[in-house]
């Protein structure tokens, strides 16, 4: 009777005991371990995305420094809205509009801003009165992105401000001298005018006045050829004008033609005067802002340039160009 | 005498759980650890590897943005080695030797990257022509050095650019 009693409470206890505590315990362990694994392989994902995080920003950084070089170059080649760069002939150049990049499962996409300026000077938003786009400035914006599985994607941006603060530059700020200058040396004169211009104030070109209070309503003015003394490129054109607030048809454009150097002289001039759209055969895209505008690229290379300045009037009045500034690197 | 029978049964059968259950319960315990294990290293490969690449990029571009001018490579080369002339007229190089990254000047000689690190095709590219800034095109590959098995075995391919300032 003994035995059979301790044999059956052993029995007993035994058990029911044993399985609930396996259970428990297989529960307990189950829940650690898939929260360690979790933790684990959340550590370790967080890893493998800290180097792609590193490979993005040194991409990131590899578009920024490549549009530097392509501005220390040739600042006018800066002209999409967005592009890729590539390597041709050991330097940095841009793709094209509105192109991008794949290097391995990242993609660069590189946008180029316009930057605004107020009348002071300070970068401004392109709604503030008085704003005006600064060709010499660019705002750059490199984003590097790539996908991380599950439809979703990863980026890393950088952003800069780039200005064209090494160029150097021609002006002309008076014409006194008159005309039948060809080749620049003083730095009041010009090569020729068709006769309806006025220059007899220092500082100001203005339509020739024909009979009291009676303007020339257009007239030209070339200007002598100015030697860059090296392989240049072109960038910017701008000019100081005031136009007469009663006269909504005044205005003043202008066009360039350059040269390449034939031993200290000018070689053979673009064929055509050009505007911003380079040499296209035809003479009816002008410079028309004031504030500055770019010189197309078909003009790099070249080591002479001279302008042509076009006034318009309505009879009654006269625009002047009080000044000519023309950029390059 | 049943009961007897009863309990001998049962000892039986819940031996034979025991032993399937603790028997499944170690093996997914020890494979657990060694998936634990290899985790492990992977991290710490991965982790060697990113900082010692993290290292070169900045390195070499701070040194670079610091510097007057760019004696090697020349314009528009390629070369194993980036011979820098600081601001104030003293030159240093960074170079790959032995598969190790080393910045030196005329006093000293400083390992960027790890001795677990091997750095190779580390080639420094000359982008720029003429009187412009050099603009230095880097690249190269990061991998860990002793590649025994699969958890050893990481690699990075880096690139990146800098222009003199």
């Amino acid at each position: 009777m003994i035995f059979k009693f301790q044999i059956s409470n052993f029995k007993l206890h035994n058990t029911g005991q044993s399985i609930i505590e396996i259970v428990v315990a297989l529960a307990i362990f189950v829940l650690i371990v898939s929260s360690l694994g979790v933790l684990i392989m959340g550590s370790f994902s967080l890893l493998a995305r800290s180097s792609e995080f590193i490979k993005a920003s040194a991409l990131a950084e590899e578009g920024v420094e490549a549009v530097r070089g392509i501005r220390n170059r040739a600042w006018n080649e800066l002209i999409y809205n967005r592009s890729g760069v590539e390597i041709i002939n050991s330097a940095w150049s841009l793709t094209g509009e509105g192109t991008d990049e794949q290097i391995g499962n990242f993609t660069r996409v590189i946008d180029f801003l316009p930057v605004y300026r107020d009348s002071t000077g300070s970068i401004a938003e392109s709604d503030d009165p008085g704003a005006y786009s600064d060709p010499m400035s660019k705002k750059i914006s490199v984003s590097v992105g790539w996908d991380i599985g599950g439809g979703s994607g990863n980026s890393v941006e950088r952003n800069t401000y780039l200005t064209n603060w090494n160029a150097k530059f021609w002006e002309q700020t008076d014409w006194i001298g008159g005309s039948g200058q060809a080749i620049w040396s003083e730095n009041n004169m010009y090569d020729n005018d068709d006769g309806n211009i006025n220059v007899g104030t220092a500082g100001e070109i203005t339509l020739a006045e024909i009979a009291t209070s009676t303007y020339a309503s257009t007239s030209q003015i070339i200007s002598s050829a100015f030697n860059t003394e090296k392989l240049a490129n072109f960038i910017a054109i701008y000019w100081e004008e005031s136009l007469p607030p009663s006269c909504p048809e005044c205005l003043i454009k202008l066009q360039i033609k350059t040269a390449p150097d034939d031993n200290g002289a000018p070689g053979t001039w673009s064929g055509t005067w050009s505007g911003p759209d380079g040499e296209d055969g035809d003479e009816t895209d002008f410079f028309t802002f004031a504030t500055g505008e770019l010189i197309n690229i078909y003009h790099n290379s070249d080591q002479w340039i001279k302008y042509k300045a076009v006034l318009k009037g309505d009879a009654s009045t006269t625009p002047v160009l009080e000044a000519v500034k023309l950029y390059y690197q | 005498m049943e009961e007897i029978k009863d309990n001998k049964g049962l000892t039986l059968v819940e031996t034979v759980i025991y032993t399937a259950l603790i028997g499944i319960v170690i093996s997914g315990f020890i494979s657990y650890s060694l998936v634990i294990v290899s985790l492990k290293n992977k991290n710490y490969v991965i982790e060697e590897v990113n900082n010692s690449s993290r290292n070169v990029l900045t390195i070499v571009s701070k040194k670079v943005k610091q510097a007057r001018a760019i004696i090697s490579p020349a314009k528009g080369a390629t070369s194993s080695v980036l011979i820098i002339e600081m601001s104030g007229g003293a030159t240093s190089s960074i170079s790959s030797i032995n598969n190790i990254v080393k910045y030196s000047t005329s006093s000293l000689t400083q390992n960027i990257t790890s001795g677990h690190i091997e750095i190779s095709d580390l080639v420094f590219n000359n982008l720029s022509s003429g009187g412009e800034k050099d603009n230095i095109r880097l690249t190269f590959t990061a991998s860990y050095k002793e590649p025994g098995s699969k958890e050893y075995m990481y690699e990075e391919n880096l690139q990146t650019a800098v222009a003199i300032r």
